[in-house]
């Protein structure tokens, strides 16, 4: 009954959200109550990604996948990292605010966009909450996967090996086969709601993650746009992957672009756990977690940021957390995720195509509106009179990954240099870009609007 | 001027805002009256409804196959009243999917029909025989 | 504006529509599940009846209630898909509600669940 299926995956994504939170707390983040709801997106996705890196590892060793091992990783998984902060000495989150109040016109700017924001996720709640599986992929591979992890307890061999995308890692189909656990079988008309609830942790963690340190009035309405862009909007709720790594990936990388403005090593940490997640999400995952890493590096390493040790042990962890997936399908027989030639037998033709491909795909308006545009703008705008750090970091960060796109087209001969997404992933690909970008023109705007003396 | 190009910035994001906003109420109430309007085994079969020449052989095969049990799958010419989209390999995608746990297996017990000639499975009989060339037979029973 | 005000103003700005599109929301929140093909005759009802024993899951576990309502005398009861997915054992020699409801009593006493239902269209 779809009551019951609903109260159970609220369940699930309660348990992410503890599970995550627990994590940030012991961390040392969660000073106040205030501090646990503004993280509350952020401390969601560690758990998802958390859960989903663990029991990656957990069935590549062939620990069975049921009802009960997931209460135990929640109750185990939540205890531990309990027990980590009383030995770190947390202590519980004191009262609620900091007494660092708001102007009336940002608290009522932020109730706007909160509101804004709600009205949307509640529309496509409704338009959701009854969806049929169409999309292809969902039905021909991701939700295949699931179902034999939730009734065959684990990556079972001919389900993982014969199935289109066999190195697709397995962190979307673990997370759907808890989903069918909580709701108490395979429904796969409910289980998009687990995607919605996906879409709130993210809107929650950028949201939270920036709330301090963009003002409400350029926070807002790059969000807002961002989720109503055609490409987005009801394509967020999909049962692929695209959507979460791109997640993964975003937060990920805001998290290191405010450790290497801020400081504060849980950053480092909740980045370390989100990006591991994209890793094991999609393919693509990889290349933007070393993306991120290695940015965020060459800038520490510039800027003699202290921490730098910290940050080359997060990114040991994430390539860690990518191995064993990576040697499973291989002792399975299948071929790896790059081109056999690394993507340097093409002409230089096929290469200015691709890459005449990826800047059509991200200026076009009828698939971002004005997210690219705008955040070009504020780049610049950044570079010239704002946090040029944060700029730079941004900056090459995006021109890495968009550049990524064009040479996943270049590099596999087979793929038509097309926006077709049904013969050329540049568009879903694309969607990491617009989404790093939307979320971190709100941060570059507002160091512009302090100027070079408002920066820290 | 940095000012004002945060200001130009805001105001070309709320002037792209507004017009796209407003989209989500009528998607969200077209979507949700569609999906509504469905039946129970519509909403289940999903994209099955459009690679499947006729849902029925999917309940029946799910109805009468064991779960512990494996089926293959036979789809021959295209009959009339098939789709274009009901291709030998989207029809055995789909299927394999919604059969699970039961597995797909070439030599399987249950052969589920589309169209196919009956004489490649010696022994197998019919256990169900629907409308557009579908049927579901057995072997060893 | 004092600062309580802007807090009530601000939980305003939240709370109301997001709780008025829930409410607003042509077609409510229905919860559609598989005993939506459960359709009970009301009583007194004069349009067509089947006397149903029960629904199942599989075609194997319909067909064992089959056999066990067959053997108690309804010799004419049969197997049919119930449109949401599930195998419904029937009678359909119901010709009144009062000649529905004696017989679903006689199957109680026979130890059968039985319900009279609205025959499906077509």
């Amino acid at each position: 009954m779809t009551v019951r299926a609903i109260a159970g995956l609220l369940a699930l994504n309660g348990a992410f959200a503890l599970l995550g939170l627990s994590l940030l707390w012991s961390l040392g983040v969660l000073l106040r109550w205030a501090d646990a709801l503004r993280l509350a997106g952020v401390g969601y996705l560690a758990g998802v990604a958390s859960f989903g890196v663990l029991w990656t590892q957990l069935l590549v060793i062939g620990v069975p996948f049921g009802g009960w091992g997931i209460v135990a990783t929640f109750a185990v998984g939540t205890a531990a990292v309990c027990v980590l902060g009383l030995v770190l000495g947390r202590s519980l989150p004191r009262g609620f605010g900091d007494g660092r109040g708001s102007s009336t016109t940002a608290l009522l700017t932020t109730a706007a966009g909160v509101a804004l924001t709600g009205l949307w996720l509640e529309a496509l709640f409704r338009a959701v909450r009854l969806q049929s599986l169409q999309a292809y992929d969902g039905w021909a591979f991701w939700v295949p996967k699931a179902k034999a992890i939730f009734f065959f307890g684990g990556l079972d061999e001919q389900v993982f090996t014969m199935l289109p995308g066999p190195t697709y890692p397995p962190l979307v189909p673990i997370i759907n086969a808890a989903a069918f656990h909580a709701m108490g079988g395979v429904d796969t008309v409910t289980f998009h709601l687990q995607y919605w609830f996906l879409v709130l942790g993210a809107v929650a963690a950028i949201a939270g993650l920036l709330q301090r340190r963009a003002h409400p009035a350029l926070l807002w309405p790059a969000l807002v746009l961002v989720l109503v862009v055609p490409r987005f909007g009801a394509g967020l709720l999909t049962p692929q992957a695209d959507v979460l790594v791109d997640v993964f990936f975003v937060v990920g990388a805001l998290l290191l672009a405010l450790w290497l403005s801020d400081g504060g090593s849980w950053r480092l940490a909740a980045a370390a756990v989100l990006l591991a997640g994209a890793t094991l999400t999609k393919r693509e995952g990889l290349l933007f977690a070393a993306a991120a890493i290695a940015v965020a590096l060459l800038a520490a390493a510039l800027w003699r940021r202290p921490g730098r040790r910290w940050l080359v042990v997060s990114g040991l962890l994430v390539g860690a957390a990518a191995v064993p997936w990576r040697l499973w399908y291989r002792h399975m027989g299948i071929g790896g995720e790059a081109p056999s030639d690394a993507g340097l037998g093409g002409s230089f033709d096929r290469l200015a195509d691709s890459l005449r491909l990826s800047f059509d795909v991200l200026f076009d308006t009828g698939l971002w509106s004005v997210v690219p545009l705008i955040a070009l703008v504020a780049l610049g705008a950044a570079l010239v009179w704002g946090d040029r750090r944060l700029a730079l970091f941004v900056g090459v960060l995006l021109g890495i990954v968009f550049v990524g796109g064009a040479w996943v087209t270049y590099s596999f001969a087979d793929i038509p240099i097309t926006a077709d997404e049904a013969v050329n992933p540049i568009v879903r690909y694309t969607g990491a870009v617009v989404l790093l970008a939307g979320a971190a023109t709100p941060l570059l705007l507002d160091s512009v609007w302090r100027g070079r003396e408002g920066q820290t | 001027m940095p000012r004002l190009v945060v200001a130009f910035c805001v105001a070309v994001t709320l002037g792209a805002v507004v017009p796209l906003y407003p989209d989500v109420f009528p998607y969200a109430s077209d979507a949700a009256r569609a999906n509504a309007a469905l039946d129970y085994v519509d909403r289940e079969l999903g994209g099955g409804n459009s690679v499947l020449p006729n849902q029925a052989i999917a309940i029946e095969a799910r109805g009468r196959i064991p779960t512990d049990e494996s089926f293959a799958v036979d789809v021959g010419e295209p009959q009339e009243g098939w789709t274009p989209l009901s291709t030998p390999d989207s029809i055995t995608t789909f299927m394999r999917s919604f059969l699970l746990p039961r597995r797909e297996r070439s030599n399987a017990p249950w052969i589920l029909c589309f169209g196919c000639d009956r004489n490649a499975h010696p022994g197998a009989e019919p256990v169900w025989e629907g409308e557009e060339g579908l049927s579901i037979l057995r072997r060893g029973t | 504006m004092t600062r309580t005000s802007a807090r009530l103003l601000a939980a305003a700005i939240i709370v109301v529509p997001l709780l008025a599109y829930p409410l607003m929301a042509v077609g409510g929140a229905r919860f559609p599940s598989r005993d939506d093909c459960v359709r009970l005759a009301p009583e007194g009802e004069t349009g067509a009846l089947d006397l149903v024993f029960g629904r199942r899951d599989t075609v194997a576990e319909a067909e064992r209630l089959l056999e066990q309502v067959r053997g108690v005398g309804y010799k004419d009861a049969e197997l049919q898909g119930d449109g949401c997915g599930r195998w419904k054992v029937l009678y359909d020699g119901i010709e009144s509600y009062e000649q529905g409801a004696s017989s679903a009593e006689q199957a109680h006493g026979a130890g059968l669940e039985a319900r009279l239902e609205l025959e499906p269209p077509g």
